[in-house]
């Protein structure tokens, strides 16, 4: 079922004919969701490859099975600029490239996480995807951007969320990489127990 | 009954004030603890506990939605005076073993970056947990040792006496 709070803009990708859905709740400032995106360390990179089965991995094996929506939680009370990275991802978004974008954000985190000013980064990623960076500045700083990155932590807060990545797997939830890599090994009987829609 | 505790509590040396004091202190962390941790999805606690890296990931859900409830028990035992001693060794092994754990996360370097110790909301540095948690082994001991007075058990004991 879809939220009435899912900010219209969001991309997403989403089956034909969906049977299982799969919520990420996560910020653009967080390490451990970069690990888990498969993005970590060699020696963590085993642990945390569950992400990457998630986005991809699904869809490959389960084609048009998948349905995957993104929602931001940045934490900014520990990562000052999480929320204005999801705003900027959002907004890459409008531009056709938020996933690309995203990904260049958590692979970055170390570069631009604890900037004292407004990071550098931000304009170079953008760059390097062909993107509109004016448009995409103006487009970050816009109220309705940041109120729909809000309304997501609105809506993990009414869900409980507490750490990210978590992962909501047909109303199941999956806190980190190792739980999520538990889904993925149920996901069979999951998928064939509890469709959603059809 | 009341004239009665009001003269325990006048009667009360320094020591049994120590121990009336660690009894509530030790009993009050523990409930708090427990019962973050309950309000939360287990999921959250049990993503905690794998940061350690000292259990099977499949105990980890296991243990994140037995151990609150061991907490909250012993919190209101302790709080209560009932099976004091008891109630006391308890939370001092279940205190031993969250700091053999903080110990081991913190040598080996894990990347905990939040202790689960109350919840997930907010966590201090490693080893300002272990030192809080001396504090609370601290108050737990002076529970065991003297903890009796104002509790359940001086009330049971005193009514089996009488009724003798």
């Amino acid at each position: 079922m879809e939220s009435p709070l899912k900010p219209a803009t969001r991309p997403r990708r989403k089956a034909k004919r969906t049977q299982c859905s799969l919520l990420r709740r996560t910020y653009d400032r967080c390490k451990t969701f970069r690990q888990a995106a498969g993005g970590g360390s060699a020696a963590r990179g085993g642990h945390y490859s569950g992400y990457s089965a998630a986005q991809d991995g699904y869809n490959a094996a389960a084609p048009g099975r998948v349905r995957l929506n993104f929602k931001h939680y940045p934490l900014t009370g520990i990562h000052p600029w999480s929320l204005t990275a999801a705003a900027y991802a959002d907004c890459a978004g409008k531009q056709g490239r938020f996933w690309e974008y995203g990904k260049l954000l958590f692979e970055g985190q170390d570069k631009w996480g604890k900037a004292a000013q407004k990071p550098a980064q931000f304009e170079e990623y953008a760059s390097s995807l062909g993107l509109d960076y004016a448009e995409l500045d103006r487009c970050a700083g816009d109220p309705e951007t940041l109120k729909a990155v809000r309304l997501d932590m609105a809506e993990g807060e009414l869900k409980k969320i507490e750490s990210t990545p978590t992962f909501l797997i047909n109303k199941r939830r999956a806190v980190g990489g190792q739980q999520l890599l538990k889904f993925a090994e149920a996901f069979e009987n999951l998928e064939t127990r509890e469709p959603v829609t059809k | 009954m009341t004239n009665s505790i009001k003269n325990q509590a006048a009667r009360l040396s320094t020591a049994e004030m120590l121990g009336l004091a660690g009894r509530l202190t030790a009993g009050a962390v523990f409930v708090y603890a427990g019962f973050l941790k309950l309000a939360a999805p287990a999921e959250e606690f049990a993503y905690a506990i794998e940061t350690y890296k000292v259990m099977p990931d499949s105990l980890a859900l296991l243990a994140a939605k037995t151990v609150p409830w061991g907490e909250l028990y012993l919190g209101v035992l302790l709080i209560a005076g009932l099976y004091t001693r008891l109630a006391a060794l308890a939370t001092g092994g279940l205190l031993v073993f969250f700091e053999l754990l903080l110990a081991q996360a913190w040598l080996r370097g894990l990347p905990v970056t939040n202790c689960g110790c109350f919840g997930s909301n907010s966590s201090n540095p490693l080893w300002l947990e272990f030192i809080l948690n001396l504090v609370w082994l601290g108050a737990t001991w002076a529970a065991w040792r003297y903890g009796y007075k104002l509790s359940l058990d001086s009330v049971y004991r005193k009514s089996q006496l009488f009724a003798r």
